[in-house]
């Protein structure tokens, strides 16, 4: 116990740390006094403006949707009970991509593009239904879910892909860079738009921890248990959806947190889902924040998106630590 | 609909397909944008005039578009069969265990940051990524206790897929001309690839084409049941590398040709075991035939859905084959 | 206890966020209105209070922007832009970086030294914007529409609707910058070019179809059925082939060479770029140009198969290039 706080701390530490370095960082260099300057009204009119409308916006997106990433993902393993599951692999990601990439490609310049990330959501939302849907057989199974999932998000990437290649506009840019995940320009409208997701579900999803731990028991002992498995199951799915939806609409598709923090809290501080989830959301936020420092620091005047750096970062980190647990179940 | 599966049967069926196979070979010879006539085709074939513009694009184009077509066709199948029995997994295939996606990346990385653009390299540049994926799949499923089960390679192709299509888009994204370079190849495409690059790679397809076939017996015995097999002697560890280098030539070089085409090598190991049953000598050359028809068909198709432009086949393969696959997903890994 | 930890976070930063809005609106003399709405109705821009110098109200994409008095520190966000400010002879503190050439087109380099380069025409880096303290910025809707409100928090924002449309860019940038007159000028230089360059041409003009294609380092082609060149084109009178008279597309990709015949034209315009690091796209270019179907294709035939530049005929898009592309059209038709 006494660990597991302590690494809740630790971890909040290193969070206001990113963040308080995250706003002295730039194009332009605001060292910590100016930055309290800013606060207090007596900064310069250039420091306060970029802190206030670009890195403040920005470093909060990056937290906001770390965190539900990361918070997706953790519930989905748990569910699943297998800890390579994340929102990539059930298509909620893809979906949303289709959707945003859809917009993109035959609305932007005739519909305000405020309406992107409500389009990514709700393509969130069709895919998981129809996953939903297809995986239904008196029930669902996880493993069901998931295959099915992995075929949803085979014909979710067929479809966005070439909707990318024959874009009338000829203008693949734009859709590339959300599809590797930005919070480039991430305004408070934004914010505001996932604040509201991410406030509501962290703590429901706290609420349900008991059954994320049953259902890491296997379907049977939990119904014996007198946990409702299915009710349980889409509830905490419906949850990952959500919080995965909600922060791809927004920072595009961002890929492995929701796959690597769950995996490095676990390592951290056990298996026990009550613990797991803050420490994985956490996490989450942490890695994404110091991907899109580095993505806007490290290769001035371009602005590199978050999401090549979770996946660079990532990818042989998730490797690394799956061959160092192969022996634990 | 049970039909006796005997020699006799399967022969014929081998037959019949090896005539469908032809008459969709002309075919895709035939349609498209413009439709030609059977003459036009034979004489293209055998009494070639420079100057006429129908024989021109029938020999130069659509001859080796639809060779292409056909090998790959092929060679996806009879990968995914061969990957079927491996993992005793009815969904795998190069696609799905991400071994399409991990030669990808490495084409990608080599074709745009490197430069590469030498034919041989990229085939072989394309091998080594769809071994690495490959293997860093089979690892990942089958650590832990429990070793290999289905759902677990399942996800480990998944997440290896998702790794490798990211680390694409990050290349695409550092470098924006890059895309330019690499876009059409990406969806998979078989229209306007070279006759070249197919006549580099034919050779390790057609060798690995008969060594599957002549591994035939042991993968019987292997599907029998691992335990089953070693104690009647068979060494299932070389087996097992010799269908893992298989499977990397036969994916890796699709890839290197077209780009990662999917859902062959899992819609068509299906439909093969169907007619001809589990016995891989039959089901091999089954699966070649029915791989070839298959995506000669979606190419022909594809020709078709967005006049003046094409559809890449890439993405006719997985609008086709999701649903199948889901259809498959549903019924259950009962194995 | 974690979920206490947890939301503590999360409010410390709506703590943080609350401080941030209340601080930053309306923090400079900028005047915006109508910020983040949808397309304008109309393209042709309105100012009111014309005076030469005082304040101007301008109409634009999204809004209206409201100027104090001449600008001195304009920055642009798009290609077009940059050439039209060194035509109107405006250096602009910040500017995008060129598509090629990297960071100006060579030949508008020469009045941009000192320029601060912003970055990727997708992607302006902002922060560096701030620093520069504009009073005028200048962007594109297909561009710019998601950050239209922190430019225009930064300082009055004009937006045009297209990035190739270079005369109704040249009109409202002149509004925007001043330079009414300049720009009349530049537009009756044009118009009278355009007036000569028919007449010298005679009737031949509609009936003759001219196509701009290019090659792609993965072995595709592509033609323009709009775009930059195909404006010129059209305000020209040249006709263009019927099958690239597409609907609602800028660019067809052609994958097979089976299409070949979708390039034609009497004329064939090719605005391929080539560069000795980039062997691949002139394999493409020879790949398509040495197969049988090409010989057989009208524009070849003739000798009319021109290879072109690419910087003015497609990706500077503004007045200087519209006239380069313009001497090169009277040297391929052989007038003057």
């Amino acid at each position: 116990m006494k660990k597991t706080s302590l690494t809740a701390y630790l971890l909040v530490v290193v969070l206001f740390a990113t963040a308080i370095i995250s706003v002295c960082l730039g194009d332009m260099y605001i060292s910590l006094f100016q930055v309290i300057q800013s606060f207090t009204g007596k900064g310069s009119e250039a420091h306060t403006m970029i802190i206030e409308m670009l890195r403040l916006p920005r470093i909060t997106t990056a937290l906001l949707v770390g965190a539900s990433l990361a918070v997706a993902g953790s519930i989905l393993q748990g569910v699943v009970r297998n800890p390579m599951a994340s929102p990539e692999i059930l298509g909620v990601t893809g979906g949303a991509s289709a959707a945003a990439i859809a917009f993109l490609t035959f609305a932007a310049g005739t519909v305000s593009i405020r309406w992107l990330p409500v389009s990514a959501l709700a393509g969130a939302g069709a895919v998981s239904l129809v996953l939903y849907v297809f995986a239904w057989k008196r029930g669902v199974t996880s493993m069901r879910l998931i295959l099915i999932g992995v075929g949803m998000s085979a014909l979710m990437s067929g479809v966005t892909t070439m909707m990318i290649v024959f874009n009338p506009k000829n203008d693949a840019g734009q859709a590339y860079t959300w599809l590797t995940g930005s919070v480039y320009a991430a305004n408070w409208e934004n914010v505001l738009l996932l604040l509201p997701w991410t406030a509501i579900l962290l703590p429901l999803t706290m609420l349900m921890t008991r059954h994320v731990n049953i259902a890491q028991l296997g379907d049977d002992i939990a119904t014996s248990s007198g946990s409702r498995v299915q009710l349980n199951r889409f509830i905490l799915l419906m949850f990952s959806v959500a919080l995965a939806g909600s922060a791809v609409s927004v920072g595009g598709a961002i890929g492995f947190v929701g796959l690597l923090a769950p995996h490095m809290a676990r390592k951290l501080v056990g298996a026990n889902f009550r613990r797991v989830m803050p420490v994985s959301a956490l996490l989450g936020a942490i890695i994404v924040m110091l991907a899109d420092l580095i993505g806007r620091t490290a290769f001035i005047p371009l602005d590199v998106p978050a999401g090549v750096f979770t996946a660079a970062i990532g990818a042989p980190f998730f490797i690394y630590l799956l061959y160092a647990r192969r022996n634990e179940s | 609909m049970r039909f006796t599966r005997t020699n006799g049967w399967r022969a014929a069926g081998l037959a019949a397909g090896a005539v469908l196979l032809l008459i969709f070979l002309v075919a895709s010879l035939l349609f498209g944008a413009k439709n030609y006539t059977w003459k036009a085709a034979w004489e293209s074939l055998v009494r070639y005039d420079e100057e006429s513009v129908e024989q021109v694009i029938i020999r130069t184009t659509r001859l080796p578009r639809a060779l292409i077509a056909a090998a790959i066709g092929a060679s996806l199948a009879i990968a995914g069969a061969l990957m079927q029995t491996l993992t005793r997994n009815p969904l795998a295939s190069p696609s799905v265990l991400g071994v399409n996606a991990g030669a990808s990346f490495f084409v990608v990385f080599a074709a745009v940051l490197l430069s590469v653009s030498n034919l041989q390299a990229l085939m072989w540049i394309s091998f080594i990524g769809a071994a690495i994926a490959a293997v860093i799949v089979y690892v990942l499923g089958s650590a832990g206790r429990g070793g290999l089960t289905p759902l677990k390679i399942i996800l480990a192709g998944a997440a290896m897929t998702a790794l490798f299509a990211s680390f694409t888009q990050g290349v695409l994204a550092l470098d924006k001309q890059g895309l330019s370079t690499v876009l059409f190849w990406l969806t998979g495409t078989i229209a306007g690839r070279s006759p070249d690059m197919l006549g580099i790679i034919f050779p390790y397809m057609a060798i690995s084409w008969v060594s599957a076939w002549l591994l035939a017996k042991g993968l019987n015995i292997l599907t029998m049941g691992e335990e089953t097999a070693k104690g009647l002697g068979q060494r299932t560890y070389l087996l097992k590398i010799a269908v893992g280098a298989i499977v990397v030539v036969l994916a890796g070089g699709s890839v290197a040709i077209a780009g990662p085409i999917g859902f062959i090598g899992i819609v068509v190991p299906h439909l093969s075991r169907y007619i001809a049953g589990i016995d891989h000598r039959w089901l091999i050359p089954y699966c070649a035939v029915c791989g070839a028809i298959l995506l000669l068909a979606a190419d022909i198709c594809a020709r078709f859905i967005m006049i003046p432009e094409e559809m890449p086949v890439g993405v006719m393969t997985a609008v086709i084959g999701a649903p199948f696959f889901m259809y498959i997903a549903r019924r259950g890994l009962s194995k | 206890m974690k979920r206490f930890k947890l939301l503590l976070v999360l409010m410390l930063s709506i703590a943080i966020a609350g401080c941030g809005t209340t601080g930053s609106n309306g923090s400079n003399g900028a005047k915006n209105s109508g910020g983040t709405a949808n397309a304008a109705e109309t393209e042709a821009p309105a100012a009111t209070g014309d005076a030469a110098e005082g304040s101007r109200t301008i109409e634009h994409a999204m809004g209206s922007a409201t100027l104090e008095k001449k600008p001195e520190r304009v920055v642009v966000l798009f290609n077009g832009m940059v050439d039209i400010s060194v035509a109107l002879g405006v250096k602009p503190v910040g500017a995008v970086e060129s598509w090629d050439q990297k960071p100006w087109y060579e030949f508008l380099r020469d009045e941009m030294t000192g320029v601060e380069n912003l970055g990727d025409e997708n992607q302006p880096n902002i922060e560096a914007i701030i620093a520069l303290k504009p009073d005028l910025i200048i962007g594109a809707k297909t561009r710019d529409e998601k950050i239209y409100p922190q430019l225009s928090a930064i300082a009055p924002t004009i937006i045009t609707e297209e990035v190739f449309d270079w005369k109704e860019n040249l009109k409202l940038a002149a509004k925007a910058l001043y330079m009414d007159e300049q720009a009349d000028k530049l537009l009756a230089d044009w118009d009278q070019r355009v007036a000569d360059f028919k007449q010298k041409a005679g009737d031949k003009l509609a009936s003759t179809e001219v196509s701009v294609v290019r090659f792609e380092k993965d072995g595709t082609a592509r033609f323009y059925a709009t775009g930059f060149a195909g404006t010129i084109f059209k305000e020209l009178g040249i006709g263009r082939p019927q099958a690239q008279m597409v609907e609602g597309k800028a660019v067809v990709n052609l994958t097979s060479k089976e299409q070949m015949e979708q390039l034609d034209g009497d004329y064939i315009f090719d605005i391929t770029q080539i560069k000795e690091d980039e062997p691949s796209r002139a394999a493409a270019q020879t790949d398509w140009t040495s197969h049988p179907l090409w010989k057989n294709l009208k524009g070849v035939k003739n000798g009319k198969y021109l290879k072109v530049d690419v910087v003015t005929w497609n990706l500077s898009a503004g007045v200087l290039a519209a006239n380069s592309m313009l001497d090169d059209l009277y040297n391929y038709f052989e007038l003057k």
